[in-house]
């Protein structure tokens, strides 16, 4: 049995760098339009605001599975051919913007108004402000709802395996199916997902003890 | 011992300051019913009043913290915040009421210095991103006025790491860092423990010796008494009495003002 296993594992690492290819952009996508989305929520245009909260609150609102179908199967009708994998991103990507968008609002919310009082009274622009009062305070604040966030997009991954994306859990899937080591398979697969974010955890719990000096 | 007059420097005739019928309500609420204010240069002004007099908002709106919705406030000539288009009123873009504010020194009751900066970070922020100095300029600047707030030694301590006191002398040192035309203290020494009130007044006394021109909102009547020329007393958004400090507050003339100052009665005996 294991040597059946440890056969398999070749199988079961080009499913994690699947997931982790996946992951990785997604976390990055999705950190981007949650920073447009939250910037633009907290100081856009009055259109801008509506059109933003529409889609945090609708995509907020559904299951990221139908997302997932939605993009698959409903792209192509539209007329636009879409691979598995893109499907995958571009649904995990508008996911993960959703909620994104209002960890970045409410991080950029919880700075006291009297912090850009003080910054606009020495002069300084909007975008000073932002780069240099605002953000370095409100990251700190972002941060542990975003390491939050990015596990639950790493275990939300898994369900690409539902429109065939080989990744590490349909990798594990049909190594099971070859070899009928049920248990130590979905183990060692489950051991590769935790590996993943307790090291992302791990990574945002010392940003944060960097950011500890900051008190009111 | 120093009389009071002559912790006062002489000042010159222009105003930099000059306020004509500023309205501002929020909502229903009218706060500023029409304040007309000449401040000249080198002058020490004291606004005194009752809270909800509408002192801080008209602080506010000098440097267009608030948005005044009549009236006019020109510094040093320009008017505030707004300009002029087709005959109406207009705020002005971003750019030009951010240059309007640098001139303009403001220093708050609360502090508000930036957390996540040394003492010397938060000061040298202005003059490098504002004024276009390099890093090691604008470290000069902010060790030079840490310097003559007695907190030289501080350079590098986070505003967790300072008391009350030793915060709001950064926040002043932040203020004039940018070279302001006017400096603004919206009851600076308020939110300080009584022990540390001394050390900011000291701070400010030392400014007013060296002309600089302030508006001060303060409670502290004693130093108000020794170091304003000028004192206006507010009142439910409208100055109502103005004048020297002997006059207004050791011979209040109107009703109001001698209800306000028999709350600080023994300070003046």
């Amino acid at each position: 049995m294991w040597l059946e296993l440890w056969t398999a594992v070749p199988a079961l690492l080009r499913g994690l760098t699947v997931t982790l290819e996946l992951s990785v952009l997604v976390i990055f996508l999705g950190s981007a339009i949650g920073y447009l989305g939250g910037l633009s929520l907290e100081y856009g245009p009055n259109l801008l605001r509506i059109w933003v909260r529409l889609y945090v609150d609708t995509v907020r609102g559904i299951p990221v599975l139908v997302l997932l179908f939605a993009v698959f199967y409903g792209l192509p009708i539209l007329g636009t051919q879409i691979g598995p994998f893109e499907a995958g991103v571009v649904a995990l990507s508008v996911f993960a913007g959703a909620h994104m968008t209002e960890v970045v609002r409410g991080g950029i919310a919880s700075i006291p108004r009297t912090q850009s009082d003080a910054a606009k009274a020495i002069g300084l622009g909007f975008w000073d402000r932002l780069r240099w009062v605002i953000l370095p305070q409100a990251i700190r604040r972002i941060l542990p709802p975003w390491v939050n966030t990015a596990v639950e997009l790493v275990k939300g991954s898994s369900l690409v395996s539902l429109i065939g994306v080989v990744e590490l859990l349909l990798a594990t899937q049909q190594v099971v199916g070859r070899t009928f080591i049920v248990i130590p398979t979905y183990t060692l697969a489950g051991l590769m997902y935790f590996t993943i974010n307790y090291t992302v955890s791990r990574l945002g719990a010392l940003l944060e003890h960097r950011y500890a000096f900051l008190r009111y | 011992m120093r009389s009071p007059e002559q912790a006062r420097t002489p000042i010159r005739n222009e105003p930099i300051l000059r306020a004509v019928g500023v309205h501002k309500r929020f909502g229903s609420l009218e706060v500023l019913r029409g304040i007309d204010l000449d401040v000249r240069r080198g002058e020490v002004v004291a606004l005194i009043g009752a809270s909800g007099s509408g002192k801080t908002t008209f602080l506010r709106c000098i440097n267009l913290l608030e948005e005044y919705d009549a009236g006019q406030i020109f510094v040093d000539g320009e008017l505030i915040g707004y300009g002029e288009r087709d005959g109406r009123r207009e705020l002005l873009p971003e750019r030009a009421i951010t240059k309007q504010r640098a001139a303009i020194g403001i220093v708050f009751q609360s502090f508000n210095l930036f957390p996540h900066m040394t003492a010397e970070e938060n000061i040298l922020l202005g003059p490098m991103r504002v004024g276009g100095k390099s890093r090691q300029e604008a470290s000069t600047i902010a060790r030079a006025w840490l310097a003559r707030v007695g907190l030289a030694d501080k350079l590098t301590a986070h505003p967790f790491q300072l008391s009350g006191g030793q915060q709001q002398r950064v926040a002043i040192a932040r203020a004039l860092a940018m070279e302001p035309k006017l400096m603004l203290f919206d009851e600076v020494t308020s939110a300080l423990d009584p022990e540390l009130v001394g050390e900011v007044l000291a701070v400010m006394q030392d400014l007013a010796r060296i002309g600089m021109t302030m508006v001060v909102v303060s409670h502290e009547m004693l130093f108000v008494r020794e170091v304003a020329h000028r004192v206006v007393f507010m009142d439910e958004g409208r100055v109502v009495e103005e004048g020297s400090p002997h006059d207004l507050l050791i011979n209040p003339r109107s009703e109001r003002l001698k209800a306000f100052l028999s709350r600080f009665q023994g300070v003046f005996r």
